[in-house]
């Protein structure tokens, strides 16, 4: 998180508060732990399950998406994790496999009735493609009620909510694909956010092929022909990051996916 | 990037995607709708371009063109690379001092190779007033320089940098090799750095390379053919942070040149000691001017040290230069600037310079017959002691492409005559007329 | 004289090396990094006037090397 000037305390306080904010988001919904949100859905076992206002927005949210990109954005592919398991190996699943693990994916299987979600046994809901995004986003708006000039980054998913104190634009690096401590790009950004997604560190090869993480819910495999990486910039770090992985979901065609959009973007092949 | 523009394959309903997104995001997030974003792309090149215009008053112009060009292929990486093309014209002195009566120069005959074959330039003599400084108008040139440095770290905290650079004018050609080294201390808080530099040069004087101290004429005898110059340079310097809006950096460098160091085209006049008129030369009506002769080596030291200080958002930018060598030349100089950034697009920046230097042990004004010839003798007034100012000014504006500069500076350089060459008639004469130059330059930044 | 201004200028050099308590932390550098604040920051207006007093005066360099490569002095 990068500050204009404020005083020590109100420093301290702030980064107190986006601090917070991350934790709770994290305990509540992350797939790892126990005794949150997501672990409650996962382990009802075919048992309808009652959600709390932030977690129903999130479903509604969800649905949305599902419906808007075909198909392709879907929180219950997690399941597919079951048998790719990407540590740079080339241990690929068979389509076997893939077919047995895709009975157990598909949104459309879930009864999601706001604020109750039904899902079939065995089937998981997982919101790591939405959730750090929109953890910046929160954090974002906590502390723009209390400063202009403020830039959080998430591990590379980053919300400005104005330019630093100066008037002038925070300066962001993007990871060159082949060198992940080197940044290739400079991007200036003034207001807005930045989100990347890519296939940089996890990924499986096999016989010369290269199978990046990102899933397609409908195959049960990687897609075909991804960018190595794109960001995406938007007006919100929830908005980039959605427009990131649905164009890493488009494959070949992610570039002509967000000129469509009309988004600033940059995809490395 | 790469785009890949395929209309056949278009998603369907692309831009209902992009508004129901938003829409969706808001009701997410429980805010309406945010304010635009602002991401600006930033190029992985920096390129300064220039133009140049130097003028001396009554003397040579200089036209020129600029460019520096700097990429970072990778965040560690930086590739530069600079050329420039400069054309030169006018006159300048060629050492001979002002006298009372007026004064003949032969012009030796050269030939220049042109695109039309061999032509024979030159011969006859060209004339100067009595009383004013004679200057040589035969002077053109064109010259055209490249180089080109490689950086990249060394370690975690250092970098290293490999670079080279080559020049060539009508009779100078010029290859030099240089390296440099830096490392972070101190939390990056002090940097030592040093360097050294190899240069190879080679003078091809028209007409050859007259015989030293011996006298001007149509026919005088000189060696054709190159003459080498070498230069070896190190530096080694410490740069330090002193607040968040202080830095300085001192640096101490030595320089070692050997070969021909002599101006080829320069003379000294040879007056009559009490009548300070003009001694008769070799031919009828020219008088004595004997070509000059300097060492064949020279080492210069320097101390150099620059201060930046911050006064909330403007820049003074102050530095001092000591540099002192075996020629006897000790010089001083002051160098300041203060860039005012009036509002966040533009600034102005003025500049003044002073600088003082003593002369060489072997300039002389004039050289007196009847007196034994030294050894060395020069009468080129950059090694004569002169005061110089610099006083400009510089306007920037930040465009949609980068930066737009302009700036103008105006260079006088008042220099003294020897002691010794007030006689007789030479007392009323101003034997080392002001230089006075103006500086134009129009310049552009694309990039960071 | 020489001997002097060498071991003032070690002096100062050793000094300015070992002060580990004088800079500002990494995040304390958002003056330091405009490009106005930096060591050079209009090399090529640099260039053009050590070029210039290269030719005009007796002395060159001392911020880095005297460039030269020209037979104008």
């Amino acid at each position: 998180m990068h500050l204009g000037p404020v005083d020590e305390r109100t420093a301290a306080e702030l980064v107190a508060l986006v601090a917070g904010e991350a934790w709770r988001i994290e305990a509540k919904f992350s797939r790892y732990r126990n005794d949150g949100v997501v672990a409650a859905i996962n382990s009802a076992a075919g048992e309808p399950v009652r959600v709390d206002e932030e977690t129903a927005r999130l479903l509604d949210y969800a649905t949305e998406l599902f419906e808007l990109s075909g198909g392709k954005f879907d929180v219950t592919s997690g399941a597919l994790r079951r048998v790719w398991r990407f540590d740079g190996s080339d241990r690929v699943p068979g389509a076997d496999e893939v077919r047995r693990a895709l009975r157990y994916v598909g949104w459309s299987r879930a009864r999601w009735q706001r604020p109750v979600i039904t899902l079939e046994p065995g089937m998981e809901v997982d919101f790591g493609g939405i959730g750090k995004e929109y953890a910046v986003d929160r954090a974002a708006a906590l502390v723009a009620a209390v400063t202009p000039w403020c830039l959080i980054n998430f591990g590379g998913d980053l919300r400005a909510s104005g330019p630093d104190a100066a008037g002038r634009p925070w300066r962001v690096g993007i990871e060159a694909v082949d060198r992940p401590d080197a940044a290739n790009r400079i991007v200036e950004l003034s207001r807005g956010a930045l989100a990347t997604s890519g296939d940089t560190r996890r990924f499986l090869v096999k016989d010369g092929r290269r199978y990046g993480h990102i899933l397609d819910p409908t195959t049960g495999w990687p897609v075909r022909d991804p960018p190595r990486s794109v960001t995406v910039a938007a007006d919100t770090c929830t908005q980039a990051g959605m427009l990131a992985t649905l164009a890493m979901l488009y494959g070949r065609d992610a570039e002509v996916f967000l000129t469509a959009q009309g988004v600033r973007h940059w995809c490395t092949r | 990037m790469q785009l890949k523009i395929s209309t056949s394959v278009a998603p369907p309903a692309s831009r209902e995607l992009g508004t129901a997104l938003a829409t969706a995001t808001c009701a997410l997030l429980g805010t309406s709708a945010p304010a635009a974003a602002i991401a600006q792309d930033i190029g992985q090149w920096r390129v300064d371009a220039g133009g140049l215009y130097y003028s001396e008053q009554h003397r040579i112009s200089d036209y020129s063109v600029n460019v520096l060009a700097r990429t970072q292929p990778l965040e560690d990486r930086l590739l530069s690379f600079s050329l420039s093309f400069d054309t030169l014209s006018g006159a300048s002195p060629n050492g001979a001092a002002p006298s009372a009566a007026p004064q003949a120069f032969p012009r030796p005959i050269t030939l220049t190779r042109t695109s039309g074959g061999t032509v024979a330039t030159g011969g006859g003599n060209f004339t100067v007033p009595a009383g004013a400084l004679p200057l040589d108008n035969s002077f053109k040139d064109t010259r055209y320089a490249g180089s080109v440095d490689w950086q990249r770290p060394m370690g975690r905290l250092g970098l290293v940098s490999f670079g080279g650079s080559l020049s060539t004018e009508h009779d100078y050609d010029h290859v030099g090799i240089d390296a440099h080294v830096a490392h972070d201390f101190n939390s990056r808080n002090t940097t030592l750095s040093a360097g050294v530099e190899w240069s190879d040069d080679s003078v091809t004087p028209i007409g050859g390379s007259p015989i030293p101290l011996t006298a001007l004429s149509l026919n005088a005898a000189s060696i054709d053919g190159s003459r080498a110059k070498h230069v070896r340079d190190a530096l080694l310097g410490v740069t330090q942070v002193f607040t968040q809006h202080t830095i300085a950096q001192l640096n101490y460098s030595v320089s070692h040149s050997d070969g021909y160091l002599t101006d080829p085209y320069k003379v000294l006049s040879v007056v009559d000691p009490v009548t300070g008129n003009l001694a008769a030369g070799p031919a009828a009506g020219i008088g004595l001017y004997l070509y000059e002769q300097r060492p064949d080596t020279r080492d210069k030291k320097s101390l150099f040290g620059l201060l930046k200080h911050d006064f909330g958002g403007n820049v003074l930018d102050a530095s001092l230069r000591l540099m002192t060598d075996d020629w006897g030349v000790r010089s001083q100089t002051l160098d300041t600037h203060f860039r005012w950034n009036f509002n966040s697009d533009n600034f102005l920046e003025p500049h003044v310079r002073f600088y003082k230097q003593t002369a060489a042990d072997f300039y002389h004004t004039v050289l007196f017959g009847g007196a034994p010839l030294p050894a060395y003798a020069t009468a080129d007034e950059r090694l004569a002691k002169f005061d110089a100012i610099t006083v400009g000014l510089k306007y920037g504006a930040k465009t949609t492409l980068g930066q737009f500069a302009a700036r103008i500076d105006l260079y006088r350089q008042m220099a003294k005559p020897s002691p010794d060459a007030l006689v007789g008639s030479l007392r009323g004469l101003d034997l080392t007329p002001d230089l006075k130059a103006i500086v134009g330059e129009i310049s552009y930044r694309f990039g960071h | 004289m020489r001997k002097l201004r060498l071991s003032v200028l070690v002096a100062v050099l050793v000094a300015s090396a070992g002060c580990a308590s004088v800079g500002v932390k990494p995040w304390q550098r958002g003056v330091l990094a405009r490009d106005d604040m930096q060591i050079v920051s209009e090399p090529l207006d640099s260039s053009i006037d050590e070029h210039i007093y290269f030719s005009k005066e007796a002395s060159s360099g001392g911020q880095g090397f005297g460039g030269g490569g020209c037979g104008c002095n």
